[in-house]
């Protein structure tokens, strides 16, 4: 996997830059628009992430080139300006997703895995886990065979952990993705329907299937 | 007479009325000038033919001679002239048949010509004429007069009603002619806002009133674009020089985390470090949002929606978050109706006042939201059970960085652990003022308790439903039996 990181801020790509080489993505970082414009003409990248103000033009429009003419490599926006206007701007323009600085190195790494996987990923309409079985098209749930009631956000929030069965899901993820909102919302709610979710899924000899991750988000494990 | 357009038609009016009441007025005084000299030349040459029959010569005619002259000339023109001889002192020689009881007053001394009312005639136009020791006076009635009077007091207010309605007439035409240029001024000034800045007034060629506002309005676009400009270039430039730093920052807490050579309490203070950089670059973007919705420079994704999708939403977290804290959840009233906002920032703003309800009210205690409709506007209120605010502090809870401490207990309205800055109730303002809205805190009667009620124009009244299936799911337990 190779992805392409325009960032002029050296020490923040340096630390990006090491981070994803950690994971063994091989990474290459550029100041400019026109340093990433001659990367893409090189080679191909199976990732973009953009750092908006850059010194010789705005991120936004590079973007709009780039998917004018036609490239369609996964895009990452990471920004340092207004949140709630850049982020709509980006999606339209064809950013896949968005991340405002300062931002944490697994928040970005789970962003960037979820990014990689959505070239390939289809979608089941039955998912299992350690007994769990999760219908999106009866849109019930068992456990070990027994019908399990969840409301609407419980189920949709489930259906989300089974899609990402081992991976780490930040907070700000599951936030945007539950309850389509990219603002922090009641600091408790997340915990409070991740604690209902345990206790409707009670596993056999105390295992655990949702794993905190302090400061960051939870895991289904 | 609330628009200028009405007052200049009503000023035409009035003005074209003015002048033509004193040109009527005018005009009747004139008429009455030239009638009573044309009348007193008459009443003058009627004297004249009195001696004219006298005998030839130079001869002065006795008093019982024109007594006889007088009473012949009255006899053949009695249909005209009334004639009267007098002796200087009072004393009245002769009276002309055709003045029946009535006499004619002496003129004021050294006024030739005057009008008075003689008893049995009515207002008659009296000339005196000496003759010798006698006094003549000949008078002609004034009624035909009076009649041509009335005619041309009849035709001037019938000429001031068409006047009138023709001024209103023209009086429309010309406030259209007048304002139009300046209702074309006002259409685009109000077409102007954040998203079309570059956007000026039309100027016409010429050199008036118009024009000149015109330009000066264009050019005070001018300032406000650039203005706008520079807030919004500084309000990028601060959030990025805010930002990159605290984002090195944060990505160096994290690899000192994550290299694993730190004791658990440096590992704690680590984490708080964490935390910290994560509540100011909250604290940051909020501030970023007060400023730029109040230059107008928010991009709301607004579309008409059922309010009642968005209550539905928002009581199922509130559900949630109630039983966790033992706390019962009523929703008291929901009249749905069709609305237009943006729905991720109202849910914002429910979220944020049931935070702040919640946190002042204590286990077994009860938050309460309602909704209705009034006059074209969607209600909500939010109210708990706690405490209530001080009176005099109603108002500026609503005001950014403001802790008001409620009555009888240390913690503060709007100052939760993750904003921190007392800005939540600032945004919900700011939010609903984006939406035309308003927002109001008040203490409950009868208390305790606090209650926040917003509104956001409406279309119309759709339903109401008093206890909606949803707001109970199936699974919710007995939150309010502990």
């Amino acid at each position: 996997m190779r992805i392409l990181v325009v960032e002029d801020e050296q020490k923040v790509a340096q630390f990006i830059k090491r981070s994803l080489e950690d994971v063994e993505y091989s990474t290459k970082t550029v100041r400019t628009c026109a340093e990433a414009n001659d990367s893409l003409a090189d080679s191909p990248y199976d990732a973009i992430i953009l750092d908006l103000g850059l010194p010789d033009g705005e991120g936004l429009t590079i973007l709009k080139e780039w998917r004018a003419n036609g490239f369609t490599e996964p895009v990452l926006i990471l920004s340092a300006r207004d949140a709630v206007h850049d982020r709509v701007r980006g999606l339209n323009l064809g950013a896949d997703d968005y991340l405002a600085k300062p931002f944490s190195m697994e928040e970005l790494l789970a962003r960037v895995r979820s990014l990689l996987r959505r070239q390939v990923d289809k979608k089941a309409t039955l998912l299992d886990h350690r007994g769990i079985r999760l219908d999106l098209l009866a849109h019930t749930v068992t456990l070990t065979g027994r019908q399990v009631d969840l409301t609407g956000r419980e189920f949709a929030l489930l259906e989300l952990f089974m899609q990402n069965q081992g991976r780490v899901l930040t907070r700000s993820m599951i936030t945007e993705k539950i309850w389509d909102s990219h603002d922090e919302l009641d600091a408790n709610l997340l915990d409070v329907y991740m604690r209902r979710l345990r206790k409707k899924l009670p596993l056999a000899s105390d295992e655990q299937l949702f794993k905190t991750i302090r400061g960051v988000g939870y895991q289904m494990i | 007479m609330k628009s200028l357009g009405s007052r200049l038609t009503l000023w035409y009016v009035l003005v074209v009325m003015a002048t033509m009441v004193s040109a009527i007025l005018f005009g009747h005084w004139l008429l009455n000038r030239e009638m009573m000299k044309g009348i007193d030349l008459l009443n003058a040459a009627e004297y004249q033919e009195i001696p004219m029959r006298a005998d030839a010569g130079s001869r002065i005619l006795s008093e019982s001679e024109l007594l006889t002259r007088v009473a012949q000339e009255a006899k053949l023109d009695a249909a005209l002239y009334l004639f009267q001889v007098r002796r200087a002192n009072g004393e009245i020689l002769y009276r002309s048949e055709n003045m029946g009881r009535g006499i004619l007053m002496p003129n004021p001394s050294g006024v030739r010509n005057w009008t008075c009312i003689c008893e049995s005639v009515g207002p008659v136009r009296v000339s005196e004429f000496t003759e010798g020791p006698l006094l003549v006076q000949i008078a002609s009635p004034l009624r035909s007069v009076e009649r041509l009077f009335r005619s041309y007091v009849e035709v001037g207010a019938i000429m001031l009603g068409m006047v009138l309605v023709i001024s209103i007439f023209f009086g429309l035409w010309l406030k259209r002619l007048a304002l139009d240029p300046i209702r074309r001024i006002q259409r685009t000034a109000a077409r102007i806002s954040a998203d079309n800045l570059s956007e000026r007034i039309p100027v016409a060629a010429g050199n008036d009133e118009v024009t000149d506002l015109a330009r000066l309005l264009n050019q005070m676009f001018d300032r406000l674009e650039k203005s706008f400009f520079q807030l919004w270039r500084f309000a990028g430039n601060a959030s990025h020089e805010l930002k990159t730093p605290l984002s090195i920052i944060r990505l160096q807490s994290e690899k000192l985390l994550m290299q694993g050579s730190l004791s658990s309490a440096q590992q704690e203070s680590v984490q708080q470090q964490l935390e910290s950089i994560s509540r100011l670059s909250t604290v940051i973007e909020k501030l970023l949002f007060i400023a730029r919705s109040e230059v107008g420079a928010i991009h709301l994704n607004l579309k008409a929606q059922c309010t009642g999708a968005l209550i539905k939403a928002f009581s199922e977290d509130a559900i949630v978050l109630c039983e966790e804290a033992k706390v019962e959840f009523v929703i008291a009233r929901n009249v749905e109706t069709q609305a237009t906002f943006d729905a991720a920032l109202l849910r914002q703003v429910l979220l944020n006042l049931f935070s702040n309800a919640m946190r002042f009210t204590p286990p077994g205690g009860r938050v309460t939201l309602s909704s209705w409709t009034r006059d074209k506007a969607w209600l909500v209120s939010i109210e708990d059970t706690g405490p209530g605010l001080p009176p005099s502090t109603l108002d500026e809870v609503f005001e950014p960085f403001v802790r008001v401490n409620p009555n009888n207990a240390p913690a503060a309205y709007s100052a939760s652990a993750q904003d921190g800055a007392g800005l939540g109730l600032a945004i919900c303002r700011s939010i609903l003022l984006l939406h035309h809205g308003g927002i109001r805190g008040e203490n409950r009667e009868p208390g305790p308790g606090f209650r926040v009620t917003f509104d956001i124009p409406c279309e119309y009244a759709a339903h109401s439903s008093h206890t909606p299936a949803w707001v109970r799911p199936q699974a919710t337990p007995q939150y309010a039996q502990h």
